[in-house]
């Protein structure tokens, strides 16, 4: 196994506990995380760095905290109530420390420009399925509801008339933190797995 | 001036510059966009509120604890105040609380008469089914619940807002 991804995900998906369990807020926060790592990259391979090399970290993370300002506004008016309910969490995205070490993880003098961009591509998408697919089980199993984003703003679909009050659980904040400490446990297992099963393939060879 | 020194002004000049831009790109977005976020907030609250009461005018709330609360006034079959029959004047008011669901859209109903009494929560924005119906009964159990602190402090900040407006002239 080159990359333990498990170590960022811990991380990562604390910042994601306190949103509320409605998979169009997970669906917003996740673009943003990605629209963040995207143009972090982007801007880290940027020609223009050759007599701006020593303030190039600075510049990057300005930038990154005026994209997510301007991002929160397009989201007030796409829809103000999803605004309304994340509140600082749009901030939380920029100062964690997924979207740093993954725009700044590793040496890039000595990466070459598409592997770093695959790298972070991969490293992103894996977590974003893996949140979105959280925050739907929470929302259908805690509100049964669906919450979806559409071009005039959010949408709810009730799925569940009647939610099991049990499940409810889900929705809440203890919720979150149990849901991500199985799926964490989870994804620590598959890892081992892989890393018997690689060990053991070369030893039969 | 040293080649150090001249590189560091540069520096210094492109970031106060693009700080600048992105500071006046990012003012003149939301002022443009003003009215529109708050005419949806409005067709949310309505939906809440229910049929017989009509949301109208914004009331800006510049409470530094409720930064992003917005209050509505509210008119009773499309009559305001007196006319109404209702000798006050209502509000609705949306505002982000927490919850033991995270972080919640909450509408609460108050006068603006009647600031020692506590305001009414009537609904959660796009929430239905069953947690709905238990934020509004847990609610309703008066005590230290912050859906209930938050409904000891709306009517206050209402009066604010509506002094304020005063002040202002508007």
């Amino acid at each position: 196994m080159e990359d333990r991804y498990y170590l960022p995900f811990v991380i990562m998906s604390l910042a994601f506990v306190p949103a509320p369990a409605r998979f169009a807020c997970a669906f917003v926060l996740v673009l943003e995380l990605c629209l963040l790592v995207a143009a972090g990259t982007a801007l880290k391979h940027l020609e223009v760095w050759s007599f701006l090399a020593d303030y190039k970290t600075l510049l990057i993370l300005t930038a990154v905290v005026a994209i997510v300002t301007l991002y929160s506004v397009i989201i007030g008016v796409w829809s103000p109530e999803t605004q309304l309910q994340l509140g600082f969490m749009f901030y939380l995205q920029a100062a964690s420390s997924f979207v740093i070490s993954t725009i700044f993880g590793e040496d890039e003098a000595e990466k070459e420009v598409e592997t770093d961009r695959w790298r972070s591509f991969k490293k992103t998408a894996s977590f974003s399925v893996v949140i979105l697919v959280l925050f739907a089980f929470r929302e259908i199993a805690g509100f049964g509801t669906i919450t979806y984003p559409t071009f005039g703003g959010v949408k709810e679909k009730v799925i569940l008339k009647s939610a099991v009050r049990g499940m409810t659980l889900f929705a809440t904040i203890p919720g979150a933190l149990l849901c991500t400490a199985l799926m964490l446990g989870g994804i620590a297992l598959v890892e081992r797995w892989q890393d018997i099963f690689c060990r053991a393939e070369g030893i039969n060879d | 001036m040293t080649d150090k020194s001249r590189n560091l002004m540069k520096v210094g000049g492109i970031m106060t510059l693009s700080i600048i831009i992105m500071a006046a790109l990012i003012t003149l977005f939301t002022r443009l966009t003003e009215g529109s976020r708050a005419a949806k907030l409005k067709k949310g609250v309505q939906a809440v509120v229910g049929e017989e009461w009509q949301a109208g005018r914004e009331v800006k709330i510049q409470s530094p604890l409720a930064a992003s609360a917005s209050a509505f006034a509210l008119s009773y079959n499309g009559k305001e105040g007196e006319e109404s029959g209702k000798t006050e004047e209502i509000f609705a008011v949306v505002m982000r609380v927490e919850t033991l669901f995270g972080p919640m859209p909450c509408v609460y109903v108050c006068s603006a008469l009647q600031e020692d009494s506590p305001a009414e929560f009537v609904g959660v924005l796009s929430l239905h089914g069953t947690v709905s119906e238990l934020l509004k009964n847990r609610a309703n159990e008066r005590g230290t619940h912050s859906i209930d602190y938050w409904a000891r402090r709306v009517p206050l900040m209402v009066t604010a807002a509506l002094e304020e407006e005063e002040r202002s002239g508007r």
